[in-house]
């Protein structure tokens, strides 16, 4: 019961960045997902829109600025980057805070990514 | 019908339920005569991999559990190769690539790659995720 080659795969990202090691794990998983020939959809919600932020400077916690990797992204032919619109808007954020261009999307088309998606993988 | 399942866990051993839920899963899913096409341990699960673990004797050793079912099965037990060298677990070839004291990787596992975790996902017909 193996599926045909290309399934969408959506990568949800919940977790702040520089608070542990889930972000560069799901960036590792999902470009070898991508590398594989599957179609990856990357999403950010929760405090997981705080990993878009443009400006980001880790050096002073001696910690790896991630949000240099996302403009590389359309390189790695990952499908459609989306972000919470909610969690935008509870965090006072906008399209223009983010260090690239992610669709808001509203919870209830979140929801319809995740049923669609044939993996979903959380981190 | 039987089905293929592979699970991959990010937790620690005794740190949250995920690592011993995990176990309770796969031996679930061999009981009900399904398949286990891979175990993949990820993150913090490649602590379920030691060969150190010296649990209170009234607990469940749970990496000795995973041995054992990985040994009567003979299911393949991936740990990530990145997580397991940043997190301290190492097999032979690894303690001596980069000269540390010792080797810990637990028999019956094997080191490897996210690749084998696309594989196992594409090759299931249920991907079961366990994470603290």
């Amino acid at each position: 019961m193996t599926d045909s080659p290309r399934q969408e795969w959506l990568f949800l990202c919940r977790r702040p960045p520089y608070g542990g090691s889930y972000p560069k794990a799901a960036l590792d998983l999902l470009l070898t997902a991508a590398a594989f020939d599957q179609a990856v959809i990357l999403a950010f919600a929760g405090d997981g829109v705080y990993q878009l932020l443009a400006g980001q400077d880790g050096g002073g916690i001696g910690l790896k600025d991630l949000s240099r990797t996302w403009p590389a992204l359309e390189l790695y032919e990952v499908r459609e980057v989306v972000v919470e619109a909610q969690a935008l808007r509870d965090r006072n954020l906008g399209e223009g805070d983010l260090v690239i261009s992610a669709r808001p999307v509203e919870n209830e088309a979140l929801r319809e990514l995740q049923a669609r998606a044939r993996q979903v993988f959380v981190f | 019908m039987a089905m293929k399942f592979s699970l991959v866990i990010y937790g620690a051993p005794y740190s949250s339920e995920s690592a011993s839920t995990a176990l309770n899963v796969a031996r679930a899913v061999l009981a009900g005569g399904h398949e286990i096409y891979r175990l993949f341990f990820y993150q913090d699960g490649v602590h379920n991999a030691t060969s150190l673990a010296v649990p209170p004797q009234d607990e469940v050793n749970i990496p000795r559990a995973w041995q054992e079912l990985v040994q009567a099965h003979g299911i393949d037990a991936v740990v990530c190769v990145a997580s397991a060298l940043s997190r301290g677990i190492l097999d032979q070839g690894e303690a001596e690539r980069y000269e540390r004291p010792a080797a810990n990787l637990l028999e019956g596992f094997s080191i490897g790659g996210l690749g084998q975790l696309v594989d196992a996902a594409l090759n299931s017909d249920r991907l079961l995720s366990f994470a603290p």
